[in-house]
């Protein structure tokens, strides 16, 4: 998976009206709420097999952090 | 006792959680139990654990791989060790995504294992070759998100909700042969569900709900007391209910 499809995943997924790179940091997403987290950990286990917490997640800051736990996510 | 040994139940989910506290209050209460689940060592743990083990016989199945088998494999169970007086469906899974996130994949799962699994268990047990006539009963664990879901929890409240909906109609369908079919809603149930929750949502997840709880969390065990009740003939005048038991929440 590279950038652009991750970032089309992540925006589709947390329903994001807002522009955002991967630099972006996620507090200044305004769509990045709770909701969005189970939706991305929901994500994760469906798309790539993959357990993601949301221990996990509060502990990263930008867009690019999450696409980099996407296994083979092409930088 | 509330038993004896000649009154067989089926537990499915008896592996762990509610499931393994039912298996073993049904045993110790003097009931032969046939243990369910899909680990075939953790249902001898539950049969080592229980008061009188000669009285749990482990019937490992994944009940979810083939559904449509359900029925045979219940007959043969009743074929080999004796008409049932009644079975409790413990076994379950839960997930959590919000409803935009309503994938087949995580759908199908949820709902084999806690909503199309235990009614087609449920219609194969009302034949006449599987039970043992009137006074047989089904206890299906549902789940106080059937009733009251948390955001997040609409695929897990679906499933719960569909098994609530087809019980209520099995109990209708068998009233006429005097077996009675109920439901246990719990609330928050400390166990390795819960746990698995937690390790998703967070602590913070887990201090919040607990805030909400009158009485606390529940135990398997406070779960396992109900569905005693409902499996005797103390409630020989209630079918087709679902009874939530959430400690106030």
């Amino acid at each position: 998976m590279n950038a652009q499809e991750f970032m089309d995943a992540f925006a589709e997924i947390i329903q994001a009206d807002s522009e955002f790179n991967l630099d972006t940091p996620l507090a200044e997403i305004e769509e990045w709420d709770s909701m969005s987290m189970m939706g991305i950990i929901a994500y994760f286990d469906v798309n790539h097999g993959k357990t993601v917490t949301f221990d996990d997640l509060a502990s990263l800051k930008t867009v690019h952090d999450i696409a980099r736990l996407v296994p083979g996510f092409a930088e | 006792m509330m038993f004896s040994e000649s009154d067989i139940f089926l537990v499915t989910g008896a592996s762990s959680g509610i499931g393994r506290a039912t298996a073993l209050a049904l045993n110790a209460a003097g009931a032969t139990v046939l243990a369910n689940g899909r680990d075939e060592e953790k249902l001898r743990s539950t049969r080592d654990a229980a008061p009188r083990s000669e009285n749990m016989i482990t019937a490992p199945l994944d009940i979810a791989n083939d559904i449509d088998n359900l029925p045979v494999w219940l007959a043969g169970l009743a074929a080999e060790y004796g008409k049932l007086r009644g079975m409790a469906c413990c076994a379950g899974i839960t997930v959590n995504a919000p409803m935009s996130f309503y994938n087949m994949g995580l759908v199908a799962r949820v709902f084999d294992i806690c909503c199309h699994a235990p009614l087609r268990l449920g219609g194969a047990f009302c034949g006449r070759r599987v039970n043992k006539g009137p006074g047989s009963a089904i206890v299906y664990i549902a789940a106080a998100a059937a009733v009251e879901p948390n955001p997040g929890q609409g695929i897990y409240a679906a499933a719960k909700g569909g098994l609530v909906a087809g019980a209520r109609c099995l109990a209708r369908e068998a009233a006429s042969h005097k077996i009675r079919v109920n439901c246990i809603s719990p609330g928050l149930v400390r166990g390795p569900m819960l746990e698995a929750t937690v390790r998703q949502l967070g602590d913070a997840f887990l201090q919040r709900e607990e805030s909400l709880y009158p009485l606390g969390l529940g135990s398997p065990e406070n779960v396992a007391d109900l569905a005693l009740f409902l499996l005797s003939d103390r409630s020989s005048w209630l079918t087709g209910q679902n009874l939530v038991i959430s400690g106030g929440r």
